[in-house]
């Protein structure tokens, strides 16, 4: 992997950090303002695809594949992250007939 | 007979009979509780009259076995030392103690604690005969603390009553205060003599020079000691207060024989007391104020029991005085004969009681001689012994202590002589208040009133005749004949008093007797017909403190127990909760609010958390940019 | 071969089998495990030869790279505080009598583990076995009081608790610095343990932290806040296992660690004592004002373990002397006190001083044993309490004049809260809802076991000396005036 393709150089590196940074901070804005807890998974998974593409952007630039092999794990990860949230977010509706965040209130101390 | 076979025969009895009593007594009929309970301190004089003949004037230790060792510092022996000094008390204890035994089977017939009493009478006896025996302070310290416990159950007899509970409680305490006094001397000298054995410590004692400050400490606690148990100022207040017992007890502990342990000990342990002359002009000073204190305050008493009490410790002051001046043996022959006729008072008294069905109070009698013939003259011979009427025992005895005084210094004289007075004021008071005039009681009172059963008036006969011919084993020097009391004790204890010239003996009976008689006559007139208000009749100036006991009680009240009473409760209320536990629980206290603060933050709301969790991070940046970590 | 380690076996066993038992059997399996124990003890007693060295000794390999042994072995110290847990241990299953329905086996089998521990820890014969022991007592203690302890029981024992735990672990800091950085194995005997000088620059940490740990335990003046509550809330046959043996634990560990610190000892030794002196006259006066009979003998143990816990500071042979056997006095003393508060909350339906008024009549058998376990406590010449309040304080007279007076005072106070506490619930006009039942035949033994001894170290004291002598003399050449 010592060529990068053409296409790729065409755009510098910066862009693709700033996208993925800019695609971060939505998700992470989301996360703490959004009161429907599917928006905020929904955020949450903005900002593990901004991540990716941060990972694949530098790991091509850098003409190494970790960072290509840790996207995998992120979405396998991804996947069962959401399988599981999914599941546990239908079970607080069921039992506190909302999706409103401010009232999963079991955490305070 | 050997002397640990004898030792024997006179230490246990009392104690199996306190032991069968104290069990089996509630089981047992009175009667046969009253054959066991005499017996065994008959048996003990009998053992006492049995080793006087074989081993008078010797000096005989029987040891048993071995108490406690602790090597460097002292071993003890359960040992016990027969001297003439120890005979003389032993005739007194075992002798005086069967006669009152006898006397309590009629007096205490009809109490449901009979058994209890004569068990505790038992163990009072035992204790006093360790105290006697003991060849080492040690096992003289379990006596004299033994006689306390006694006399605290005796005194607490009736334990229904508060009061009465309380009083005992009250000698306990002060007797224990002189404990302590006693104890910490016993350590000194322990680590001053390596020993605790007696004569091994009087032998010690002659290396030191003359008011050596060790000596005279130790010398100094033991006699705090003494102010405990013989009722001396200022821990005299117990002793009237312990006539809430039975006025067998009043006889026989509170007047003829633990009150006198104090004067025993010293007597004993005189061989030190004369290398420490500071210790002497001490004891001369609390002897002489116990002497007319006690005399005044007797001067205003209303109670039977109450001015025989107060002269008690007026008399034990006497002896007291007797001791500091060096004349020790003067002060165990004043022992010896007060013995008697306080005893016979006390249980001429009781008599009376009983008679009127336990009236106490001598503005409710009068008249008395018409019912009760007998208690009557037994009381008279009394009176006239204790005032130091010739010939009857008192007369000897006091009057070789004003001698001896007069010896010291003429000021303790003159004091001595005062209180003398005092006591021949208020027994005339108290024998006219009751035998003379006119009953002032109610007519059914008097018509009840009767004299007392035979098994009580034999006991009050054998002590009338002592308390008569007792003095005649003192007879003075003028008269040329030996005094038997001095030259027995002379074997075991030396005298250093001077003697006053034969003049001044004669001068000193005279004035005596001339003094008696004019006394005599006043208080017949003063006192034979008074009515009862003059009795209870409120009293100005001085005369109202000698009625309140100089307001002793309230001023000890007021600075020493109030206080230590304030500050326990303000320990247990105040300091206990709030600074003690305050401060041990400070670090859990801070740990809790801290954590009751901190809640605020754990909102639940998973947005905060996030924020909080940015901030940090941004935070960790910036450090980590500007290098500040 | 006889071993001591059948000592901690024998109730250990016994209290595993009683778990699994219902509350009758289970009561009767612990009584026989209990009396075994005690029985062994003595047949031990009979086979002991007084020497200086140990002896019945058992020794467990436990961590072998680090060098660590469990050592149990009988020596002349370990036999009137062995003498007392099981004794102790005994009558406490004898009080436990009246419950025998109403706990199930657990209970009892806790009983007998907290022996096991006891007497494993008064046998240990190095300072880790000590450290493993002084926790583990623990653990039986707190699972009684907490489930079987009064209303407020959850609340005393974690305070208990806690304040041990602290106590332990500045021990266990203390131990772990001498293994690490001193050098010290903390496994081996205590002979080699004194032998080793540490710096006295050190010593005083090492003071300080002793203090702490076993003033705790003790409990010694400031550290007794514990005491107390617990003493009320326990369950009496558990508290007095507590009163009469757990807080000897402290004095013991005074007794074997002090002559690690004695030169520390010198410069703060009047400090330490005067701060127990405090607690001496403190506990007596608070004790005076109590109208809670177990809070009255809480304070009035805090009285008494003071006083004990001054003497063993003085660090001299006679005070030793004094200080084990005082510690068995006043075990057999505070173990027959609690007896009667036993009988007499049972009787009467509660521990208020005024309560029982006029108990004397209705059940004089009680008042007598009651009134001889009072004068034993008192510390009456020729009964239990005596010769040991008598060496302690030599011991402190000795080491400075005004300290013997003090500690002397205790006597006089002693006197005034003991005899007015039983006059107020003996004596008097008398309450009339009065059970007249009489003792239970086990309380009964209980009392007259206890009474004899009391009589028999009053009268006899020099051959329970001469079972501790050789303790006293083996460490005896380690002591500084020596």
């Amino acid at each position: 992997m010592n060529q990068m393709p053409e296409i790729i150089q065409a755009i510098p590196l910066t862009h693709y950090i700033l996208l993925s940074t800019a695609l971060f901070v939505i998700g992470l804005i989301g996360v703490m303002t959004r009161k429907n807890v599917i928006i905020v998974f929904m955020c949450i998974e903005i900002m593990l695809n901004a991540v990716n593409l941060l990972f694949t952007a530098v790991s091509s630039y850098n003409s190494d594949s970790a960072g290509q092999i840790m996207v995998f794990f992120t979405m396998a990860v991804a996947a069962a992250e959401v399988s599981v949230g999914l599941a546990i977010i239908v079970m607080m509706f069921k039992n506190l007939q909302t999706t409103n965040i401010d009232l999963f209130k079991s955490l305070k101390g | 007979m050997s002397a640990n076979m004898l030792v024997h025969l006179m230490l246990w009895p009392p104690l199996i009979g306190f032991i069968i009593n104290g069990i089996l007594g509630s089981k047992l009929n009175k009667t046969f509780v009253q054959w066991i309970g005499c017996t065994g301190p008959l048996v003990s004089f009998i053992a006492a009259v049995l080793a006087y003949f074989s081993f008078k004037d010797q000096k005989t230790v029987v040891s048993f076995y071995q108490w406690i060792n602790v090597p460097d510092l002292f071993e003890i022996n359960f040992e016990f030392f027969l001297d003439n000094l120890s005979f003389v008390m032993l005739m007194i204890v075992t002798g005086v103690g069967t006669l009152i035994h006898a006397y309590s089977g009629g007096y205490m017939h009809d109490d449901e604690g009979f058994h209890r009493f004569f068990a505790y009478l038992n163990l009072f006896l035992f204790s006093m005969l360790l105290l006697i025996l003991g060849s080492n302070l040690l096992i003289l310290f379990a006596g004299w603390e033994g006689v306390g416990l006694c006399s605290f159950l005796l005194i607490g007899f009736w334990y229904k009553n508060t009061d009465y509970n309380a009083a005992a409680r009250k000698a306990f305490i002060m007797n224990r205060i002189g404990d302590l006094g006693f104890l910490i001397a016993m350590i000194l000298i322990a680590y001053q003599f390596q020993t605790l054995d007696i004569r091994v410590i009087l032998d010690g004692a002659k290396q030191y020079p003359i008011n050596e400050p060790f000596n005279v400490m130790i010398t100094l606690f033991l006699f705090v000691g003494v102010c405990g148990k013989s009722a001396q100022v200022p821990l005299f207040t117990w002793l009237p207060d312990a006539m809430a017992g039975p006025t067998p007890v009043s006889a026989l502990i509170h007047a003829a024989t633990m009150v006198t342990a104090g004067i025993y000990l010293v007597a004993r342990l005189s061989a030190m007391y004369t290398l420490t002359p500071i210790t002497n002009q001490i004891i001369i000073g609390v002897g002489l104020i116990t002497a007319l204190i006690a005399a005044f305050t007797a001067l205003k008493q209303n109670d039977i029991k109450k001015v025989l009490a107060y002269s008690t410790v007026s008399q034990l002051g006497y002896m007291v005085v007797a001791l500091g001046v060096g004349a020790y043996t003067t002060a165990v022959f004043h022992v010896v004969t007060h013995a008697f006729f306080k005893a016979l008072l006390f249980l001429a008294a009781g008599s009376v009681i009983h008679g009127l069905h336990g009236e106490q109070d001598i503005s409710k009698m009068g008249g008395l001689k018409e019912k009760m013939k007998w208690t009557h003259l037994v009381f008279l011979i009394g009176t006239l012994a204790i005032i130091g009427c010739p010939p009857f025992a008192g007369f000897f005895s006091k009057d070789e202590i004003l001698a001896a005084a007069y010896g010291h210094h003429i000021i303790i004289f003159i004091l001595l002589s005062i209180a003398s007075v005092c006591t021949a004021w208020y027994m005339l008071r108290l024998y006219f208040s009751c035998f003379h005039g006119q009953y002032r009681g109610d007519h059914h009172s008097w018509d009840h009133a009767h004299e007392s059963p035979v098994i009580m008036l034999g006991p009050l006969f054998v002590l009338a005749i002592l308390a008569t011919i007792g003095g005649f084993f003192g007879l003075p020097e003028i008269t040329h004949q030996t005094h038997l009391m001095h030259d027995f004790l002379s074997k075991s204890v030396q005298d250093t008093s001077h003697h006053p010239s034969h003049l001044f003996e004669i001068v000193l009976w005279l004035v005596t007797i001339i003094v008696l008689v004019s006394l005599f006559i006043i208080t017949k007139k003063r006192y034979s017909n008074k009515s009862i208000e003059e009795y209870n009749g409120s009293d100005t100036g001085i005369s109202n403190v000698f009625r309140n006991k100089f307001y002793l009680d309230e001023i000890y009240d007021l600075i020493i127990i109030k206080p230590v009473y304030s500050l326990g409760n303000w320990l247990k209320t105040t300091f206990e909760h709030q600074f003690v536990q305050g401060i041990m629980y400070l670090p859990s206290t801070v740990l809790s609010k801290a954590g009751t603060n901190l809640r605020a933050l754990q909102s639940g709301n998973t947005g905060m958390y996030i924020l909080a969790m940015i901030l940090g991070l941004v935070i960790f940046c910036l450090m980590f940019i500007f290098k500040l970590v | 071969m006889l071993s001591a380690s059948l000592l901690f076996v024998l109730p250990l066993v016994f209290g595993l089998l009683c778990f699994f038992l219902k509350s009758r059997p289970a009561y009767y399996v612990s009584l026989i495990g209990s009396v075994s124990s005690l029985f062994y003890f003595i047949f031990l007693l009979i086979n002991y030869t007084a020497t200086q060295g140990t002896l019945f000794g058992w020794e467990f390999e436990w961590i072998a790279k680090m060098h660590i042994n469990l050592h149990l072995a009988l020596d002349g110290m370990t036999i009137l505080p062995l003498f007392l847990s099981n004794l102790i241990g005994m009558i406490s299953i004898f009080s436990a009598f009246a419950y025998q329905d109403k706990r199930n086996g657990s209970y009892f089998g806790l009983l007998l583990m907290s022996i096991a521990c006891l007497n494993a820890f008064f046998m240990a014969q190095n300072p880790f076995t000590f450290y493993l022991f002084f926790e583990l007592a623990l653990i039986p203690i707190y699972f009684l009081v907490i489930q079987w302890g009064g209303p407020q029981a959850k609340k005393s024992v974690f305070t208990f608790f806690i304040y041990t735990v602290f106590g332990s672990f500045l021990l266990l800091a203390a131990l772990i610095y001498f293994y690490s950085y001193i050098g010290i194995n903390v496994a081996n005997n205590w002979s080699d343990v004194y032998l080793n000088k540490i710096p006295e620059h050190l010593q005083y940490w090492f003071l300080i932290a002793f203090f702490i740990a076993f003033g705790i335990k003790s409990p010694v003046f400031p550290f007794h806040s514990w005491q107390a509550n617990l003493y009320e809330q326990a369950d009496k046959p558990t508290v007095i296992l507590i009163a009469a043996v757990m807080s000897k634990m402290g004095i013991f560990g005074f007794l074997r660690f002090n002559l690690i610190v004695q030169q520390a000892l010198q410069h703060w030794g009047t400090e330490l004592i005067v701060l127990c002196l405090i607690g001496v006259i403190y506990g007596a006066l608070i004790a005076w004002r109590q109208n809670h009979f177990s809070r009255l003998l809480a304070f009035s143990s805090l009285s008494h373990m003071g006083l004990i816990a001054a003497g063993t500071l003085t660090v001299n042979a006679i005070a030793m002397e004094g200080a084990l056997f005082q510690c068995l006095a006043h075990g057999i003393a505070v173990a027959g006190l609690f007896l009667v508060a036993d009988v007499v909350a049972r009787k009467t339906g509660n521990e208020a001083l005024d309560g029982s008024s006029g108990m004397a009549k209705v059940n004089p058998r009680l008042a007598t044993y009651y009134f001889i376990l009072v004068l034993a406590s008192v510390g009456l010449p020729l009964t239990s309490g005596f010769v040991g309040e008598l060496l302690l304080i030599s011991a402190l007279t000795k080491y400075q004049l005004g300290l013997g007076i003090i500690a002397g005072v205790s006597i006089i106070l002693g006197a005034v809260y003991m005899l007015q506490c039983y006059q107020r619930m003996m004596f008097g006009a008398g309450v009339q809802d009065i059970s007249k039942a009489d003792l239970s035949l086990f309380e009964d033994y209980g009392f007259i076991i206890l009474i004899i001894l009391v009589f028999a170290l009053g009268f006899f004291p020099i051959q329970w000396f001469q079972l501790a002598f050789y303790g006293v003399t083996q460490f005896g050449d380690y002591f500084m005036s020596h």
